[in-house]
């Protein structure tokens, strides 16, 4: 029989129950957004629902416990501890309500529920539970921990030491618990709103981090810098050949990305106003070089075909062992590689596109010194990793700068004339990715170049600003970047018997990928020919990623699935890669930008 | 200008346009006009191959025209050579050349470009592909009686094999016998010399440049 159950709470809402169900069961059956922070096991108090109208059983004296100390009214119920078991009329305040998880942008992260691997409870031990032939069993049932041997191995003996410093007095004691089984932490005191974690970005050139507090989900602190290893090598494979000389540059690698990042952390954390030992949990995005240095893990195997990397998914780590200096049993969960060249940095920026359960045909970019694709054909994924280089990243151009203030950042045509704008309107000191591009596609609409890249009426470079020129070397270099994209988009298109109109949509990823101008991307064939309306830029995925993977447990489950569903195709060993190649150094045809498209052609 | 210096100049033109069907076309219109087809790669096909030389030098051709002329050049020979003498085919040949991407290395297609242009110039050329074992390049060679070893490496880690490769040919005994060239996108002159190779070139034409040094002063 099922009884009924109105919600007050906006947007009010009437559901029902079974017999004796739980009403954090109910409401979660129905879709309302409470926050069951340890699972419904009644230990955290967060469930709180006021009772308006409706017979109900009193509460236990452990329910009773947890109300007192969330200072509930008398009213106030845990929704985990109360039997329905006639019609209610409920209210659920907005502190029981499940914290939103910060996405990139509005509407693109998708939700996971917030269930963070590690969650801290109060536990309050009185003169009783202190009894030594109850306390061992005790305090792992206060957690609803299955007093096993692994218990009395891994978690007893911070209990046991924790209580001995105390003085063995009647106290409330923080536990932090990893992944409903493990102890972390066991600390005299009430500390429970202080479990923080750290998401990481390792990027082969920038590195970004992000204090995110587990308990809320809030982002607390960021920042970002270079990459400690640059002074190895500017790219991967340069990298790789310093470490496979000998060990101690193996060792010398690692070292960097670690003082890099507690460099960063010091940061974020001086910004948070907390502490690093509150650290108890971190998740690195990094491509796989990079997470094989961090771990000092043998890059020997990514050096040379096939090319392979020494471990795609790892279990959770210890943190304070890898050299992390965080709480001294915080863990380390490494994104997951989908293969040499693509790796737990896509698996990241896929996780937050929601890509996974999404139906029909996506490709997902991110732009760097490699480009990686991923296309998503129904429900196949197939990834490749491109050469592109370092042209859009500003290296290896007469110009070219990295997308500081002062470079030339967008371009376009206008009577007659070229105008362009620079970051933080300062004076032209050199040209970014971005404008590249925008001056590409401007000097091709208006026949300064041709379909081939050679400059018109035989001159060596085109001039952008004083001091500011387009040579015909950097066409060149340019056409040999986006012919590396624009082959591996066409080639996974091709594998799939798909073409661009088929596609439902573009996220394009990477800091690159914010302020690139779709319609010139198109123009100059960096891009695919598809509608503006069906192109996402979602910035920093692989943050956002690494973010969601701290506060969602079913986010590194569905990492490590992606990374198990993903193929990932040596594009170099397709018969039709170099024909592909080679024609696509010419640029596009020019085509009519489409109804959907507003905006100002020449 | 007589019909003869009509048709040279058309086979000319078709390479440096890329225009593969039209250099088929005229290869076959020259042997039915009763040309030399010696004087018909000299003075017409490969003359185009050499006016391509140029303008990418000027920066006027890029990979693409570059590509499209050997393809022109291939189609022409493929329909010319049978119809060679002996000695013709001696005489239009500058040598023999083995090719290959290093040992570790799938990156292949600035070795194919180098392969093929070496072809438009006249070299005969055997391509091992990508991934060529060391001993492959040596064996090959030997048992082919090239006098080049043409040996592309992309990537930083693979390079080295190229060092290995000339100590391998040490080891053999067989240095002398041929004249090693290294390319690819890491290697420079610099390296080139670290490693005891006779020759180095920084694109496919550079690269056709230095092996018809290397053999001329052979």
């Amino acid at each position: 029989m099922a009884f009924k159950i109105q919600v007050l709470s906006a947007p009010p809402r009437t559901i029902e129950a079974a017999y004796g169900e739980s009403l954090s069961q109910a409401l979660l059956k129905a879709g309302f957004p409470l926050n069951v922070y340890c699972g419904g096991k009644g230990i955290c108090g967060k469930c709180l629902a006021e009772v308006v109208d409706g017979t109900i059983p009193p509460p236990d004296q452990e329910e009773a416990a947890l109300l007192r100390r969330a200072g509930a009214g008398p009213r106030f119920r845990l929704a985990c501890l109360l039997p329905v078991r006639s019609d209610l009329v409920v209210k659920i305040p907005a502190n029981a309500l499940l914290p939103r998880i910060q996405g990139l942008t509005a509407g693109i992260l998708p939700s996971f529920d917030f269930d963070p691997a590690v969650k801290k409870f109060l536990v309050s031990l009185d003169r009783d539970r202190l009894s030594p032939p109850l306390l061992e069993a005790g305090v792992a049932d206060l957690l609803k921990l299955p007093p096993d041997d692994a218990w009395r191995r891994d978690s007893w003996p911070l209990v046991r030491e924790a209580i001995r410093s105390a003085g063995r007095e009647p106290k409330v004691y923080t536990a932090a618990v990893y992944e409903e089984k493990t102890l972390l932490d066991f600390a005299p005191g009430e500390s429970s709103d202080e479990a923080f974690g750290l998401a990481v970005d390792l990027g082969t050139t920038t590195v970004v981090v992000e204090l995110v507090d587990l308990v809320d989900g809030r982002i607390l602190g960021k920042a970002f810098g270079l990459n400690g290893q640059s002074r190895f090598g500017a790219d991967v494979i340069s990298r790789i050949s310093h470490a496979i000389l000998t060990p101690s540059h193996a060792e010398e690698l690692k070292e960097a990305a670690l003082e890099t990042l507690s460099g960063l952390l010091a940061r974020a954390a001086a910004e948070a106003k907390i502490a690093p030992e509150s650290i108890y949990d971190i998740a690195v995005a990094g491509n796989t070089a990079m997470n094989h240095f961090l771990l000092g893990r043998s890059v020997r195997t990514l050096s040379v075909a096939p090319f392979e990397a020494e471990f795609q998914a790892l279990p959770p780590l210890e943190a304070y062992d890898c050299g992390f200096r965080v709480q001294r049993r915080a863990k380390l969960f490494i994104s997951p590689n989908i293969g040499s060249y693509v790796g737990g940095d896509i698996t990241a920026g896929l996780l937050a596109t929601g890509l996974l359960n999404k139906p029909g045909h996506y490709l997902f970019i991110d732009i760097g010194t490699n480009g990686e694709i991923v296309l998503k054909a129904g429900d196949r994924f197939t990834a490749a990793s491109t050469a592109a280089g370092p042209a859009f990243e500003g290296a290896s151009l007469s110009c070219g700068m990295l997308a500081v203030p002062g470079a030339v950042d967008r371009a376009v045509w206008s009577d007659g004339a070229l105008s362009v704008t620079t970051i933080g309107d300062r004076p032209p000191a050199g040209i970014c990715g971005t404008g590249y591009i925008d001056l590409l596609a401007c000097f091709l609409r208006e026949g300064l170049i041709s379909r081939n890249g050679v400059i018109a009426g035989g001159k060596s470079s085109i001039a952008v600003a004083a001091g500011i020129a387009v040579s015909q070397k950097d066409i060149r270099e340019l056409q040999l970047a986006v012919a590396a994209v624009r082959t591996g988009v066409e080639l996974l298109l091709r594998r799939h018997g798909l073409s661009p109109r088929d596609l439902d949509g573009l996220y394009l990823a990477g800091a690159f990928g914010n302020y690139l101008d779709i319609e010139n991307g198109r123009a100059i064939g960096l891009l695919p020919e598809i509608d503006l309306a069906k192109v996402r830029f979602v910035g920093n995925a692989s943050l956002a990623g690494a973010r969601a993977m701290l506060l969602s447990r079913r986010a590194r489950s569905e990492a490590v699935r992606i990374a198990e569903t993903v193929d990932h195709v040596p594009l170099a060993a397709d018969a039709a890669f170099q024909d592909i190649y080679i024609r696509s150094l010419v640029f596009p045809e020019p085509t009519i930008p489409s109804q959907s498209d507003r905006k100002e052609t020449s | 200008m007589s019909a003869k210096d009509d048709l040279l100049l058309s086979m000319k033109t078709s390479v440096v346009d890329g225009n593969r069907a039209e250099s088929e076309r005229l290869a076959r219109e020259s042997l039915q006009a009763g040309l030399d087809p010696l004087e018909s790669i000299d003075k017409g096909f490969a003359a185009g191959i050499q006016e391509v030389g140029v303008l990418w030098e000027n920066g006027d051709y890029f990979l693409p025209e570059l590509v499209a002329s050997a393809e022109c050049m291939k189609a022409a020979m493929a329909v010319l050579e049978p119809a060679l003498s002996a000695s013709s085919r001696q005489a239009s040949r500058l040598g023999k050349a083995v090719i290959g991407t290093i040992e570790g290395d799938i990156h292949d297609i600035g070795k194919n470009l180098v392969s093929a242009m070496l072809q438009a110039h006249g070299f005969e050329v055997l391509d091992l592909g990508a991934d060529v074992k060391l001993e492959r390049f040596i064996e090959k060679a030997e048992a082919e009686s090239a006098r080049l070893i043409c040996v592309s490496a992309l990537l930083t880690t693979t390079m080295v094999n190229q060092k290995r490769l000339i100590e391998l040919l040490h080891q053999r005994n067989v240095r002398s016998k041929y004249k090693v060239l290294v390319g690819g996108a890491p290697v420079n002159q610099a390296w080139a010399d670290a490693i005891g190779a006779d020759g180095y070139g920084e694109n496919a034409l550079a690269a056709v440049r230095a092996a018809k040094t290397l053999l001329a002063r052979s």
